[in-house]
């Protein structure tokens, strides 16, 4: 599952450069430089047209109205559903929950399955560089049901420390949530070994795919995963559509999220009877043209081959990862052995929001402070960074601009 | 600063926006910005408390004030440059003055000097966070008093 297959040879990054319309746009009268596809990742044009036509030739609400613009809309929105299934390798389409993003698939799983198996004395699994999404939702539950949240350490490369994980994992452990790729570090986790040996001991795994699904080819069945969830918008698609993913069975047991719309089969004053995966977990109007645009986004990664992608986007890391190393007083923060993608850095005594800041008004975009992951900084000792994060978009042109705007940078700061 | 002991807060704030108005280039503008962040007095590291940290993801803020004579006193940090120009800018404008007199203005130099359009959101949001505790603590010693 290393990020680095063979070659990226054949890639077209100009041809796909070509279709992002955000991509030629100015920001300050400078071409724009977009290094903070962490975040989010801009979107192509199918995506865009996707919406578009959406809006114009397909709106209707689903599942219900006899007429042809609700078909439409439903294919629209069921049909994004199988493409899902397809880009992760679930069994089957009612696998694949539509949630608002990562952030809401682990609360999700944290009020259902959580509630309903997690008691006092459990404890649920975590590690140092999980995201906030993965770890409040899991405080709230452990609060409520007076369970105990377990960390796994993290050494200062910023790799899991995996003899640690062997100890914390007991009987009492309940349930294990991973980020599959930390967005800080940029650090890949050995997410197969982590479920190996929490199935061993008949422990459910989620993981946190928000950073990998668009570096890395996903299949759950393969690494059966238990719950995996991911935002559509860091997949090229847009804001407000995700998916959590579950095994049947478990989502099966587990009672619904939300009440209302979609989610019942009959209802009286009396009693409620809930209706059949997915449907279950989606009350209400789904985010219908989301979800279509998710799919657009989907074929638009298959058309490229995630593999290839993955392998562009390999060498480009590593070619920015030795210029960035020379120059002087830059610090990368995060250098495990298997990462992808993300540059979190200090240079020198410079505070990162300047270095944001300056690196802004040179057209160059990138995110800096904590990154909604305070602990993972609190254990490596920095109050926060500025972070490169590359896209399937990115060049190597882009990365000697970064080079220059940072030594820019340094000489505003040498006056 | 004595003479921002005399003059009202208002006119702390035009001649803020005049200062600001001398510098076209926006480069120049930032960095008389860290210029007045370089000037601000270190707080003492026994004031960089939790209790004085005003919240915020970007960079680490604290404020400490006092009280003495019946006007506020502000000393203030930042461990960002730019972030410490503009508090610097708060604890002129503040400083010297009557809680009451604090409580009462909303300084809205930000936008009017322009430095609304040259600074991030992140950073506009920040300093609107500085001055809400600072108007907290204001409310404090009024409260405090009565």
């Amino acid at each position: 599952m290393a990020a680095a297959p063979q070659t990226a040879k054949g890639y077209d990054v100009q041809a796909v450069r070509a279709d992002f319309p955000i991509l030629h746009t100015q920001m300050h009268g400078k071409p724009l430089v977009y290094l903070d596809n962490a975040a989010t990742t801009q979107k192509p044009q199918s995506v865009i047209d996707t919406l578009l036509r959406y809006y114009t030739e397909e709106n209707a609400n689903i599942h219900r109205s006899p007429h042809l613009l609700a078909e439409k809309a439903t294919r629209a929105y069921e049909g994004a559903r199988v493409k899902v299934k397809e880009f992760i390798h679930a069994e089957d389409a009612h696998e694949i929950i539509f949630v608002r993003n990562a952030t809401e698939g682990v609360n999700l799983v944290a009020s259902t399955y959580g509630r309903k198996n997690i008691g006092p004395g459990d404890e649920i699994l975590i590690s140092t560089m999980e995201h906030h999404c993965n770890i409040v939702p899991w405080q709230m539950l452990c609060e409520e049901k007076g369970a105990k949240l377990k960390v796994i350490p993290i050494n200062d490369a910023g790799e899991l420390l995996m003899d640690e994980f062997d100890k914390l994992l007991t009987e009492r452990t309940k349930i294990v949530a991973v980020v599959h790729m930390s967005n800080v570090l940029g650090t890949i986790n050995p997410i197969e070994e982590i479920i190996t040996k929490a199935h061993a001991q008949g422990v459910p795994v989620l993981i946190d795919a928000a950073q990998s699904a668009y570096h890395i080819p996903l299949d759950v069945q393969a690494l059966d995963a238990d719950f995996l969830v991911f935002s559509g918008h860091k997949l090229y698609g847009p804001t407000g559509i995700g998916v959590l993913y579950g095994k049947t069975a478990l989502l099966e047991a587990m009672p619904p999220y939300q009440g209302g719309g979609d989610m019942i089969a009959t209802v009286t004053f009396e009693h409620t009877e809930y209706n059949d995966l997915p449907y279950k977990f989606e009350a209400g109007t789904p985010h219908i043209a989301g979800a279509a645009g998710l799919g657009a986004a989907i074929d638009y990664i298959q058309s490229l081959g995630v593999a290839n992608i993955a392998a562009y986007e390999h060498e480009l890391m590593e070619y920015g990862t030795q210029a960035l190393s020379e120059i002087e007083g830059f610090r990368m923060i995060g250098t495990a052995r298997n990462k992808a993608s993300v540059y979190s850095f200090t240079l020198g005594d410079i505070h990162p929001l300047e270095i944001g800041t300056l690196l802004d008004r040179q057209g160059i975009a990138i995110r800096t402070g904590q990154h909604c992951a305070h602990p993972v900084l609190q254990r490596l000792g920095v109050p926060s960074t500025a972070r490169a994060s590359l896209g399937l978009y990115n060049t190597r042109e882009e990365i000697d601009a970064l080079v220059v705007g940072l030594r820019k940078v340094q000489e505003f700061f040498a006056k | 600063m004595s003479g921002a002991q005399t003059q009202s807060i208002a006119s702390t704030q035009d001649e803020i926006i005049d200062e600001l108005a001398l510098f076209e280039d926006w480069t120049e503008r930032y960095g008389f910005v860290i210029e007045l962040g370089q000037a601000l007095p270190a707080l003492p590291e026994e004031f960089k408390t939790d209790a004085n940290k005003v919240r915020g993801c970007q960079s680490q803020v604290w404020i400490h004030p006092t009280l003495a004579n019946g006007v506020v006193t502000l000393q203030a940090d930042s461990d960002a440059p730019t972030v410490r120009g503009l508090i610097a800018m708060l604890v002129r404008l503040y400083s010297g003055h009557t809680p009451e007199e604090i409580v009462a203005k909303n300084p809205d130099f930000i936008e009017r000097s322009g430095l609304a359009e040259n600074l991030s959101m992140v950073r506009v949001n920040g300093m609107r966070a500085a001055d809400k505790q600072i108007k907290k603590y204001a409310q404090g010693f009024i409260d405090a008093t009565a």
